[in-house]
């Protein structure tokens, strides 16, 4: 016959990953750092047009790799220009900066300054905000280091930029953010410019109506069922669990993120964690203009 | 506030982790499987605590999303066939080969049901009544599953 202590033994004989505590406190910290993007995000667009610039680091050859391919028209080009670096024993954190380069701006003096302040209007305020938020994140990270080499931790973070399309007519710029603390997080900005009229597009603006939020609602909860019924491996949150609060998927927002592809395609972007467990990553889902296209006030941007 | 109810959370899953992760890992068997679950039960609960207005039942209330979410992914990945408690008895009553198991073994043949029960009362030191509450359950069919998982497991305890 065995006893309670025995059971006691059995029940602890069950190893627990070393990493266990580093994951919870990455859990916690995400939920804490998504309000802090949050709020960063509103102050940022307040003050969009503002401050002086402190340039930390210029690549010296990305002068000349500039000037040798000459910018015309509305064409732009996304480079490289600000790399916030730092290394210690357990953590790395290397923050790009995306700077929007237009035949106008002067791409050798861009380069020499670094910034992207010559360029004007709309591209002159995503430079400026893009490096204010690069320099914000990366003090943010910093300010986490000592706790996490005290703890004997290890953080990754990364933050770059990817474009979807770059056409001359319109830019799709996604700034990205991984961090690997335990488990990983990961957020995607984007943000879908109209070169010509000099112009930030939004999921509102591009439709007549506000219907588009059920029609495009109802088609990606439609693919979502397809997508599990198809595939084992797929879970997105449809379902209502009354018991944690947590209400299945139903509606995107108005101001849903999103961007424009190369095919000129509606993209329509989740977080991490919003709509379905980390594993799924950020969920994308690219709708079929036919599914919208009575709705959009325009065949300027999706075709 | 809201920071408040989210800091008590994380105290707790922080200080009881390791009974918390190898309550997971009883429904699931390995640690991969048992990480994963602990980690959604995490995000499930920092995405509700908001609404969670008694935070002195804050131990059911976790326990019960991981058991939730464990069956929830056994079910997901078919290693579990639903059946009533009536039929799991009278399978259990079948096998005379539990005899010869060490407890271990014996824990990891026992069903998940019962493996949690057990394990919230004599590991985790929950009353009657709470783990009623965690598994969804009346005190009385908690009590007759004790005894059934005691008499299985070999052991020779006071439910109460």
């Amino acid at each position: 016959m065995h006893t309670r202590e025995s059971f006691r033994v059995a029940i602890e004989g069950i190893p627990v990953p070393d990493t266990l505590e580093q994951e919870i406190k990455s859990a916690f910290s995400r939920h804490k750092h998504m309000r802090f993007v949050w709020r960063y995000g509103v102050a940022s667009s307040a003050v969009a047009m503002a401050l002086a610039i402190v340039l930390l680091n210029v690549s010296p050859t990305l002068a000349y790799a500039i000037s040798d391919v000459p910018l015309i028209g509305a064409f732009v080009r996304v480079v490289t220009l600000n790399r916030f670096e730092n290394t210690t024993a357990g953590t790395h954190i290397a923050i790009e900066t995306p700077v929007i380069v237009t035949a106008e701006s002067g791409e050798e003096a861009i380069a020499e300054s670094g910034t992207g302040q010559e360029a004007s209007g709309i591209i002159r305020s995503l430079n400026e905000k893009y490096l204010e938020e690069s320099k914000a994140l990366y003090a943010s990270l910093l300010g986490e280091v000592p706790e996490i080499e005290a703890g004997g931790g290890h953080m990754n973070a990364e933050s770059g930029y990817i474009i979807k399309a770059n056409d001359g007519e319109i830019l799709s710029l996604g700034r990205y953010f991984v961090k690997s603390l335990g488990s990983t997080e990961e957020t995607i900005t984007y943000d879908t410019i109209d070169l010509n009229n000099q112009y930030v597009l939004t999921l509102p603006g591009l439709f007549s109506d506000d219907a588009y939020i059920e029609r495009i609602s109802d088609y990606i909860y439609q693919t979502m069922t397809e997508q599990m019924a198809g595939d084992d491996g797929q879970v997105y949150w449809l379902e209502d669990e009354p018991e944690y609060k947590i209400e299945g998927f139903k509606t995107i927002d108005a101001n849903q993120s999103f961007y424009i592809n190369v095919d000129r395609h509606l993209v329509i972007c989740f977080d991490k964690y919003s709509v379905a467990p980390g594993y799924m990553g950020s969920p994308e889902f690219e709708i079929p203009t036919e599914v919208i296209s009575d709705l959009l006030v325009g065949q300027d941007y999706i075709r | 506030m809201k920071d408040s109810s989210i800091t008590i959370l994380e105290k707790f899953v922080l200080s009881n982790r390791e009974a918390l992760y190898r309550y997971a890992y009883g429904y699931v068997k390995n640690a991969e499987d048992a990480s994963d679950i602990f980690q959604e039960s995490i995000e499930k609960a920092i995405r509700s605590i908001k609404s969670l207005n008694d935070v002195s039942n804050l131990k059911c209330w976790f326990y019960r999303i991981l058991s939730n979410t464990a069956i929830d992914f056994l079910r997901k990945n078919r290693r579990v066939v639903y059946v009533d408690f009536l039929e799991e008895y009278e399978a259990l009553a079948e096998e005379e080969s539990y005899d010869a198991l060490s407890l271990e073994e014996a824990l990891d043949k026992i069903p998940a049901s019962l493996r949690a029960i057990v394990t919230l009362r004599f590991y985790d030191d929950m009353k009657l009544s709470e783990i009623a509450e965690v598994m969804d359950m009346n005190v009385n069919t908690v009590k007759t599953q004790l005894y059934r998982a005691l008499k299985l497991l070999k052991m020779e305890l006071e439910v109460e």
